[in-house]
């Protein structure tokens, strides 16, 4: 390993010991161990999985025009969802501030979502048609 | 042969380590990963220092959004990175399952590393996200919590990095092209799609949330927490009740006390009316990465504590009316206590203080976080 790695790597080392402390020292390390290692797991196990699945479905299902419209309307709406998440229950929601979490997020995420599978859609049949106009062609 | 093609069962070899899971795309998304994480670990750094300064450090007070900035982008690119998160997983998912597990103690020790990379990473970002939407559904103190795990975060990147680097530049140096190595039509979208997919993910999360602090993206942030409406057209962190100053705030016989070396004096609402009133446009800015231009209004701090003998080289202790929590006080460095900009303000956007901004006077300060620019103010002390 050449001096610059060797050097990056215990630069790493020491943060991450200091972060570590860091846990240690101002919280519990129980309480936050959970929300560490929770999502890994909840990733490895049935998003990942989930989201690879339906890309491989994708892949094998639907005609080569529309897959590279539908990967990107699905790498989007999994992005918002994952934002949308935060605010759609309004959980953090109180009732002496109107100010906060003022907004419809249910109509908002919809409409997103909506515009980003219309756009899709969109990109789709104009990928089809110059598809079609080429074989034509050849 | 451009129509359907048969679903594979099991999937396709080149499906597990076609252009989805190719090592120029995950070392691309990786760069990208690193550069937004490295710009939402600096300015996370800077927002820390400023609520618990070191001693060799100081905030500057200009330009009066320079808050407003570092903190927007502390939020704006943990937002950023949630697609480009879970994009990168993505790409490297199959290597989960790498067999054998584990070939040598290295090894060993270089997955534990992506393990607690993952972790920290997933952390922050929901942390930060949720902390935004004001939602605890944990038991730890966000503040530290967040702050401690952003250093195994970016250790753990430093680490990845160090592993991965003559990977990384075999990746970045190879060109993205598709048509050599693996036909498209067989291994489904290119790399250079999927690139464009979380690249057009990080622009839609963007535009979804960042309304909350770029004024002229509120009414496309669908999914930004706040509108930026709010009493006097600017939105509340922590409102009076929620501070439990509702009573004590609206008293009529408040006083304000300020205290400096040579005097204690003690002020109604009417007397600090009457001190030489001073305007000034200043943004709040909050922590949590919301921000909005305000107009403020009343006197300047630093009359206030020329009035009770302090120097503007000292430091100014602003007391609430609220006892509860973290944030009933904050310190107003020496640099901000002079500025012509640092008021106690009375009036907002040309009314009196809404109660929930701080009646009967609050802090404004410019380049400040929220958090320390202290409500209901009753006691100021020029600190020796």
């Amino acid at each position: 390993m050449s001096v610059g790695r060797s050097i990056l790597m215990a630069v790493g080392v020491a943060l991450m010991t200091f972060g570590g402390w860091l846990v240690i020292a101002n919280n519990n390390p129980l309480q936050v161990a959970p929300w560490v290692l929770g999502p890994v797991l909840l990733h490895d196990a049935l998003l990942a999985p989930l989201i690879l699945g339906v890309v491989w479905l994708g892949h094998g299902l639907l005609p080569r025009y529309a897959q590279a419209p539908a990967l990107v309307a699905l790498v989007v709406c999994g992005g918002l969802t994952a934002v949308a998440a935060s605010v759609i229950t309004r959980a953090g929601a109180r009732p002496d501030n109107p100010s906060l979490l003022d907004r419809n997020y249910v109509v908002g995420y919809l409409g997103a979502i909506a515009l980003t599978v219309g756009l899709a859609v969109i990109a789709t049949l104009l990928n089809r048609r110059r598809t079609l106009s080429s074989r034509r062609v050849t | 042969m451009t129509g359907r093609r048969r679903l594979s069962i099991p999937p396709h070899e080149e499906e597990l380590t076609g252009p989805l899971h190719d090592e120029r795309v995950a070392a691309r998304l990786g760069l990208a990963l690193g550069i937004a994480f490295g710009i939402c670990f600096i300015t996370g750094l800077v927002s820390h220092a400023i609520q618990q300064p070191p001693w060799w450090f100081t905030w500057p007070t200009r330009p009066v959004n320079l808050y407003r900035v570092t903190q927007g982008l502390h939020v704006i690119t943990g937002i950023a990175s949630i697609p480009l998160l879970l994009a990168k997983l993505a790409t490297v998912y199959p290597r989960l399952f790498t067999w054998p597990p584990v070939r040598s103690a290295a090894h060993a020790l270089e997955r534990a590393s992506v393990l607690v990379l993952v972790g920290a990473a997933f952390f922050e970002l929901i942390s930060g996200l949720l902390n935004i939407a004001h939602w605890y559904p944990w038991a730890f103190f966000f503040p530290t919590a967040h702050y401690a795990v952003a250093w195994i975060a970016v250790g753990a990147i430093l680490v990845h990095i160090a592993v991965k680097l003559p990977v990384i530049r075999r990746a970045l140096g190879a060109p993205m092209g598709d048509s050599e190595d693996t036909p498209a039509s067989d291994a489904g979208p290119s790399r250079r799609i999927f690139l464009a997919a979380a690249g057009a993910g990080v622009v839609a999360a963007i535009l979804a949330t960042a309304g909350a602090t770029v004024p002229w993206l509120r009414r496309v942030s669908v999914l930004a927490v706040r509108t930026g409406e709010g009493p006097q057209g600017v939105p509340v962190n922590k409102s009076a009740v929620a501070a439990g100053v509702v009573d004590s705030a609206s008293d009529p016989s408040f006083r304000l006390e300020v205290a400096g070396p040579d005097a204690v004096v003690t002020l109604s609402l009417a007397d600090l009316r009457a001190m030489p009133q001073t305007v000034a446009d200043l943004p709040i800015a909050c922590v949590e990465g919301w921000s909005a231009s305000a107009t403020w209004r009343g006197v300047r701090v630093r009359d206030l504590v020329t009035r009770v003998g302090g120097s503007p080289e000292q430091d100014v202790r602003f007391i609430s009316l609220q006892e509860s929590g973290l944030y009933g006080q904050s310190v107003l460095p020496a640099l901000h206590a002079r500025d012509d900009l640092s008021l106690l303000a009375l009036e907002l956007n040309g009314e009196e203080l809404d109660l929930d901004h701080g009646f009967p006077c609050r802090l404004i300060a410019p380049s400040r976080p929220g958090v320390l620019q202290t409500k209901w103010v009753r006691r100021i002390e020029v600190i020796a």
